[in-house]
């Protein structure tokens, strides 16, 4: 039964992963002088029905370059925090101690480093220190040997506070987080933590937190990266950490912009809805969205649903001015992009119907659903779970449903995530009563979430570290 | 030994032990207590400087934030509060009262989140639940010596001049948040609730970390036993540093983490009976078992000592005795030659020769029978009460008995110039064990004659009171002191141990109340004006006598 559950998350994500990549391979070609990040922003109904209150979907999307080599990446400055709590005895603390130094030694001169380790209390091993001599911080990490309890928060604190000594906004600021159990000293609710990420997100440090094993709290974990823009990753299998770190670093050497600051300025005819999924300031009709960083090739999307006041036919109208500041981290320039979103207005359905931008309608239904698969999840925790199987129901058959339309119109490029997404939420449809698959269920099910949401660029379940799934592979 | 008198210096030397333990015991308590006291003090106190970065991180946001809206008005406040909301990692929410009510910052959102509609509830709320002086009627100065100050200024003086922002503390979500309240020129006021997470971290980062264990090992600093504690509000831990052994430790010191953050408090747990110098405990032990020592020591030696003393009183008591018996046989020689000489000048035809030889021989004779007496007096004491002669009752006249018993004293007494007075008022015909009577007075008068003598006075009086023969005999000497008369009846005591006392056995008192005794009486030491000593014998008569006679015969047979 695992096993079969394994094959199909794994299907689900390469596809998604794949999908991730397009855009921005599409993108590069076609321009001749590479900018760090292209900024595109479309409305699923570009032309509205006139005379009549419209809602649509407002997709922002920003394309990171393809970063060339690794060699000219600017220096990061990272906060490695490591869990060393009593659940981390034995292979897990090892592993995470292999991974850490694994990490280290990837690290140039110029990098800042520090590593933080808590169980009950607080201790910096590395306090926040040029990555020169990487060996005597290897040595250090060979001797970290667990603790007791789990101080999560201070933990994340005292990182951030070392990531602080030598911040600077423009560059990548990072702490990385390992845990594989309940805060249970300190804050420790989902909110708190959350609250901190956004804070942190503020000063331009993400966080990124990977839980290892079915202990720790993935709600905590995932929204404190999520408020911070940060990865949030599920280890199953503590045997894969040391490449999941890697991959933590490989994104983390491959960021091209950081910093950024979304601000969409709707006119006076449009109000907002709602941000779907994201971090997001609505300040009347100022739309704020922080993100910490664009990685290296990845497209990152933002929908915001809009409601658009009755207008004359036949009139062209502003629907909302985009516009993006971020530095980059080739040129640390500050950069700024902006687009403006224009709508036609008619009073023919027919019209209406076959201008709609299907594109954007399908990374809307994406994330439409996305926010339905959470409040799956919340109904399963409150035991509704029939309630909860519908909604995945829908989910699937409206994505697929999404699908089919958009490769009759020959949009292919939305296809596998619409497809992948679907058949997520068919196979959590078909699990999610089973309450001895629900505790790494539901935490696959928050990270699936999470990375549609983030448009994460890597997830977890690793095929090529992870012997079972290399396996399945061929 | 004894054995009782074994228990009683066992007792004498365990009783002031049990004494000293139990007050060790309680003093190393009540050093415990004190210790402990001065413990916890000094944890509160340590715990008190760290109330320091705490109030200067906060006072660090303060003015921080106050520098930001400082002389602000109108539009520009408002775009700098949305600029503070948004950019600012301390800041949560702003929310900006107008003096007569209504609520300027933040506008009713026009999104549908439900994030964002109970952002906006919770900031009206807060809003409605402003410290009171900011809800100042006329709108004008939280205080009215403002008020009057304002009076005199131009407006940008006014804008310059700084209003001292406010804490408040306001219950919402998660917990405690705190709110900072600016108080703006024209009465409106503008309150920022910070982030509670983001300074709950920065908190945290101000607070001390635990050192990591290498650098605690190489610097070879001893860990601290305990650990520290910030707590908030409900009392739940958010924060520890201090020792890295885990496991809960009992609450020892607290303290309040300060303003604003008064609900919160600073705790400190450690283990209180390991942190107490254990020095003083084992120094309290080790007194107390060298003063057990001390009086072990102590107890040993009065136990050997007084062993060594009354095997030199049994001695001296043995040696008296062999001394005593061996005199016993010349002296009976000497009274049969007396007498035997008496009979041969009876038969003599010289009456010049008897006239003068039979008085001399009279006093050799009453000489040899003062020195049996004593020397039978020494005989009975030693052999105890269990040798005790019958008494020999026989009938006569006190008073003559008793002249008889002085008469060989006069001439001693005349020549150290002792006057003797004589009174008789036992004159009655009595039936008495007569030796009883000399060996008392004997001794009496003797030591009158050896240690009174410079009192140049003695009195002899005798008298028949209550059934019972009285005989005083009181001198003018030095007397005896206070603290000796409880001892002068004890063998072998003696005042003046100097060689140049007077020589003396030190038993004849002794034997003398013991002689007493034996016939139903006592010898006592009477209370008189000084100088000298009264010495009174009273022996009962007749039926107690008869009683006695019963009771010794007894004795004896039995």
């Amino acid at each position: 039964m695992m096993k079969r559950n394994r094959i199909s998350a794994f299907i689900a994500i390469v596809a998604l992963g794949y999908t991730l990549a397009m855009p921005a391979l599409d993108a590069s070609p076609g321009k001749k002088t590479q900018p760090t990040i292209s900024l595109t922003a479309t409305i699923s109904n570009p032309t509205l029905l006139a005379g009549k209150t419209n809602t649509t979907f407002l997709r922002i999307s920003l394309d990171g370059a393809t970063l060339s080599t690794e060699a000219s990446r600017p220096p990061i400055n990272v906060a490695i925090v490591i869990d060393k709590s009593s659940s981390m005895s034995g292979q897990r603390i090892e592993q995470a101690k292999l991974a850490a130094i694994a990490a280290v030694e990837r690290l140039r001169d110029n990098d800042i480093v520090s590593i933080v380790l808590y169980d009950s209390a607080i201790e910096v091993l590395v306090p926040s220190t040029k990555a020169t001599d990487r060996a005597g911080i290897v040595q250090k990490l060979r001797a970290v040997q667990v603790g007791s309890n789990t101080a999560l928060f201070a933990g994340v604190a005292a990182g951030a506070a070392e990531i602080r000594k030598f911040i600077d906004r423009g560059n990548i600021n990072r702490v990385i987080l390992l845990s594989d159990g309940q805060a249970n000293v300190g804050p420790s609710s989902p909110n708190e933590l959350a609250d901190l990420g956004r804070s942190l997100a503020k000063e331009n440090i993400s966080v990124s937190t990977l839980g290892i094993g079915e202990g720790y709290n993935e709600d905590l974990m995932m929204q404190l990266a999520a408020t911070s823009s940060g990865n949030h990753v599920f280890i199953e299998d503590e045997a894969s950490l040391v490449a999941i770190f890697n991959r933590e670093f490989d994104t983390l050497m491959s960021i091209v912009a950081s910093d950024i600051q979304v601000q969409v300025a709707l006119p006076n005819h449009v109000r907002p809805v709602r941000v779907l999924g994201t971090e997001a300031r609505i300040d009347g009709r100022d739309i704020f969205i922080p993100l910490t960083q664009l990685y290296s090739g990845q497209n990152r999307y933002f929908i915001i649903e809009l409601e658009i006041d009755s207008c004359e036919d036949g009139s062209h109208l502003p629907i909302a001015n985009v516009s993006a500041a971020f530095t980059s981290t080739m040129t640390e320039q500050r950069e700024t992009r902006s687009v403006e979103v224009l709508s036609r207005f008619t009073s023919s359905l027919a019209e209406v119907e076959s201008e709609t931008d299907l594109e954007t309608l399908a990374y809307a239904t994406v994330l439409v659903t996305t926010e339905r698969n959470r409040l799956a999840t919340a109904l399963r925790d409150a035991g509704k779970v029939d309630e909860a199987k519908d909604l995945l129901r829908i989910n699937g058959e409206e994505l697929l449903k999404c699908s089919e339309a958009c490769e009759a119109k020959n949009i292919v490029v939305v296809v596998p995530i619409l497809n992948a997404n679907s058949v997520a939420n068919g196979l959590q449809e078909s699990e999610i009563a089973d309450d001895a698959k629900w505790k790494y269920g539901r935490k696959r099910m928050v990270e699936f979430q999470n990375r549609n949401v983030q448009q994460q660029v890597y997830d977890g379940l690793d095929n090529e570290t992870t012997p079972s799934n290399s396996n399945i592979r061929k | 030994m004894p054995r009782r008198l074994l228990l009683a210096i066992l007792m004498l030397i365990a009783a002031p032990m049990v004494i000293l333990g139990w007050l060790s015991v309680r003093s190393l308590k009540s050093e415990e207590v004190i210790a402990k006291q001065r413990l916890i003090s000094v944890f509160e106190q340590q715990l008190i400087t760290q109330q320091l970065p705490l109030k200067e991180l906060l006072e660090g946001y303060k003015q921080r934030l106050a520098a930001e809206v400082a002389g602000l008005e109108g539009e520009d406040l408002l775009n700098i509060v949305r600029k503070l909301e948004r950019d600012d990692p301390v800041v949560k929410g702003c929310v900006l009262v107008t003096a007569n009510g209504p609520v300027a910052h933040p506008s009713q959102p026009l999104s549908d989140d439900p994030k964002d509609l109970n952002r906006y509830a919770a900031l009206v709320a807060l809003a409605a639940n402003r410290p009171t002086f900011l809800r100042n009627e006329k709108g004008t100065m939280s205080s009215s010596r403002r008020q009057s100050s304002a009076l005199e200024m131009t407006p940008s003086a006014l804008a310059n001049e700084s209003i001292d922002p406010v804490w408040q503390t306001w219950f919402r979500d998660q917990g405690m948040q705190l709110v900072l309240w600016f108080p703006q020129m024209d009465g409106d006021a503008l309150g920022i609730v910070l982030e509670r997470s983001r300074w709950i971290a920065d908190v945290i980062g101000a607070l001390p970390t635990t050192p990591s264990i290498d650098s605690s090992l190489s610097k070879n600093v001893p860990l601290s036993p305990g650990y520290s504690e910030i707590v908030d509000e409900q009392q739940k831990a958010i924060y520890r540093w201090g020792n890295r052994g885990d496991g809960d430790l009992p609450l020892i010191a607290e303290a309040s983490a300060g303003v604003p953050l008064s609900n919160w408090a600073l705790h400190y747990h450690g283990d209180v009976t390991q942190l107490l110098p254990n020095q003083a405990s084992t120094v309290v032990l080790w007194s107390v078992i060298a003063t057990s020592a001390v009086f072990v020591a102590i107890g040993a030696y009065v136990v050997t000592s007084m062993q060594r003393q009354m095997k030199l009183a049994s001695d001296q008591v043995s040696f008296a005795g062999q001394v005593s018996h061996e005199l016993r046989t010349p002296l009976t020689n000497i009274r049969l030659y007396v007498d035997l000489a008496k009979s041969d000048l009876a038969d003599s035809e010289s009456e010049a020769l008897t006239s003068i030889v039979t008085p001399r021989l009279e006093v050799i004779s009453q000489e040899c029978e003062r020195l049996t007496d004593l020397v039978s007096g020494v005989l009975d004491f030693v052999r105890g009460d269990q040798a005790a002669k019958r008494l020999r009752l026989r009938a006569g006249i006190a008073d003559e008995w008793i002249d008889k018993i002085l008469e060989p004293f006069i001439p001693g007494f005349a020549a150290s110039g002792i006057k003797v007075e004589r009174i008789r008022e036992a004159s009655q015909s009595i039936v008495l064990d007569e030796d009883i009577l000399r060996i008392v007075l004997v001794n009496l008068l003797g030591n009158v004659d050896k240690y009174a003598a410079s009192g140049k006075y003695v009195l002899i009086r005798s008298s028949i009171e209550n059934n019972k023969l009285m005989v005083r005999v009181r001198d003018h000497g030095p007397g005896i002191p206070i603290r000796y008369r409880r001892h002068i009846f004890k063998p072998f005591t003696r005042l003046n141990h100097a060689i140049e006392a007077p020589s003396g056995t030190g038993i004849g008192l002794s034997i003398a109340q013991s002689a007493a005794k034996r016939h139903g009486g006592s010898l006592v030491l009477e209370p008189c004006a000084p100088p000298g000593a009264c010495f009174l014998l009273s022996l009962p008569l007749d039926r107690d006598v008869q009683a006695i006679r019963v009771k010794t015969m007894k004795g004896a047979s039995s």
